[in-house]
């Protein structure tokens, strides 16, 4: 028998081999007589002038050369408006919370659409800004964003010292706006068809234009994506240099109600809780039978986030309720850095008339009431009218603000 | 000298993965094959898991814990999206291009197998004081003034019982790190 492990490994070390980095260009001498001359102790300086070398100087007068302004979060894309492309649809950038229990996130996602019809849609990923990565959400590499689609439009969130992102020989300008978390800023820009796909996460050292190859995948062959490196820059100018991390994700403890939908996959019926275990954090309910608590998630310790450097919200719990046939998500949001303490605003959340405290942000399908320094949030449903409604219904059973933990 | 997670993580070397895999491959089947006993899940889930460790080995972090609580979430989070989605995610393994494994009864019998012993074994070996210490502080994450406080006994005494624990756990599953 052919120990199936041993073929998954195999899979994994064949996958690894692709993904190994390509050796490093030779470097003109003048960079070996630098690095050696400075030592390998002093390793943070090498980094600094690297990067001022490769982004090709060291002051802002590199932002005046080429310097653009950004495009918006919401608008029409440029271009020859032909059957694969998305010239002429109008685009929408969004930001909102994560909800999941224990996460802190920023989901960001861009949609197009055309006379109402529904072109296509693209999540730009789910991060926060910190000092040491101060892009999140927008752009990477993936075979489903190809550049196949004629022009279309790239887009990053930044810190809020990141002034401008540089893309190949243009420096865009980012902004700010009430759209995105307060602090962040925001750079959106225009790409050709065919332009190579915008990545994150660029070192000092590395190429800033390369590509990224994927395997054969059913039977065609390998796929080679050219990529280029979207660079933040502070207000002199420089490069920072940014190092990606996945963010820490705390235990959350899963219960499902015995009337929600059944898996369809091969796997043993449901044995776990039928209910919300005690966290620190739990939602009650009062009134409007009709909405039913299907299935969520309760943390024990909330986690803050103290290296945040923009505005991040913390869920302490989070619960997928069902209403007259549609899905609503709830959760309790705190503030990451200092959870109970203060708490932000949400991105393009507008006051809903009629009803103080309450908020609304359209673009992300979400309403929230704010309790104390705490946001009771409800996305999805059928519109702003049911969210009301269930948010009318629901309450913060329990927050427990001693079980915070110090640090991510 | 054997390199630590991190190095094997970070050197970006495919043979060092080949390595971290054969390291974790029992906790994370152990730790899969408590929460589903299908044999076509438990080997879905741990390729997955797996593979998106592959795919974003470059992001952990070690100052927040060690690899294998890190490769335990991935694990989670997949478990969690499962149920809520009904079907188990295999993103990163089309991203990455690898092949479909085909498994026949006699691998399906062996992985049930495999899953099935392991964690719950070695839970089972802990003394009971050093078990209620390692679920809360392990897997509630629980601070260790409120264990300390519920257990009614001092911090250090439960920092102690989750170091034996851990350490015999580890000992039980291979463990080498």
């Amino acid at each position: 028998m052919t120990d199936p492990f041993a073929v998954l490994r195999d899979e994994l070390v064949r996958a690894a081999v692709v993904r190994e980095p390509a050796p490093a260009p030779a470097r003109p001498r003048w960079w070996e007589r630098l690095t050696g001359r400075l030592g390998r102790r002093s390793h943070p300086l090498v980094i600094v002038l690297g990067t001022l070398l490769v982004s090709g100087s060291a002051t802002a007068g590199v932002i005046a050369l080429t310097e653009s302004s950004s495009q918006p979060l919401a608008g029409t894309v440029p271009g020859r408006v032909e059957a694969a492309s998305l010239a002429g649809y109008h685009y929408s950038i969004s930001v909102t919370p994560n909800l999941a229990a224990g996460e802190a996130f920023w989901n960001t996602s861009i949609s197009y659409n055309k006379n109402g019809r529904f072109g296509s849609g693209e999540g730009g990923g789910s991060l926060y800004a910190t000092r040491s990565n101060p892009l999140f959400g927008g752009v990477g590499v993936s075979i489903s964003s190809t550049p196949s689609r004629g022009d279309t439009v790239g887009y990053v969130m930044t810190a809020p010292d990141v002034l401008a992102v540089r893309v190949g020989d243009r420096t865009i300008r980012t902004f700010s706006s009430p759209d995105l978390p307060a602090g962040d800023r925001a750079a959106v820009l225009f790409l050709p068809a065919g332009y190579p796909n915008l990545v994150m996460g660029w070192r000092p050292g590395q190429p800033i234009r390369s590509h990224e190859t994927f395997p054969p995948l059913l039977g065609h062959r390998p796929i080679t994506i050219r990529t280029i490196a979207i660079l933040p820059i502070d207000r002199n100018g420089n490069v920072i240099a940014t190092s990606q991390r996945m963010p820490f994700m705390p235990f959350a403890s899963f219960w499902q109600a015995r009337s929600a939908v059944t898996p369809n996959i091969t796997e043993s019926p449901y044995h776990g809780p039928t209910r919300p275990l005690p966290g620190a954090c739990e939602l009650a309910q009062r009134g409007l039978r009709a909405l039913t608590p299907e299935w969520g998630h309760v943390i024990n310790v909330i986690p803050s986030y103290p290296d945040a450097v923009g505005a991040l919200l913390v869920s302490c719990v989070d619960t997928e309720y069902y209403l007259h046939g549609w899905g609503l998500e709830a959760a309790v949001l705190l503030d990451a850095r200092r959870p109970g303490r203060e708490l932000g605003t949400l991105p393009g959340a507008q006051p809903v008339a009629g009803h103080p405290g309450t908020v609304n942000a359209p673009d992300g399908g979400l309403t929230a009431r704010r309790i104390g320094n705490a946001w009771l949030v409800v996305q999805g449903g059928s519109g702003l009218a049911q969210r009301l409604q269930a948010l009318s219904a629901l309450r913060i059973g329990k927050l427990d603000l001693r079980r915070v933990s110090s640090g991510g | 000298m054997e390199l630590s997670d991190e190095d094997l993580l970070a050197s970006g070397s495919a043979s060092d993965f080949g390595c971290f895999y054969d390291r974790h491959l029992d906790a994370v089947l152990a730790f899969v094959g408590r929460r589903t006993r299908q044999p076509e899940a438990i080997f879905d889930l741990t390729a997955e898991t797996f593979a998106r460790a592959l795919e974003h080995r470059g992001q952990y972090q070690p100052a927040r814990g060690p690899a294998i609580g890190w490769l335990l979430g991935i694990a989670r989070n997949l478990i969690i999206d499962s149920v809520r989605r009904g079907k188990i995610e295999a993103e990163s393994r089309v991203r990455l291009g690898m092949a479909v494994v085909e498994l026949d009864d006699e691998q399906l019998a062996a992985i049930a197998e495999r899953g099935g012993r392991g964690l719950r074994a070695a839970l089972a070996a802990l003394p009971e004081e050093q078990l209620a210490a390692v679920i809360r502080r392990v897997v509630l994450d629980e601070p260790y003034p409120v264990i300390a406080d519920g257990l009614q006994c001092s911090e250090q005494v439960v920092r102690k019982r989750v170091s034996r624990g851990l350490a015999t756990l580890r000992a039980n599953l291979g463990d080498q790190r």
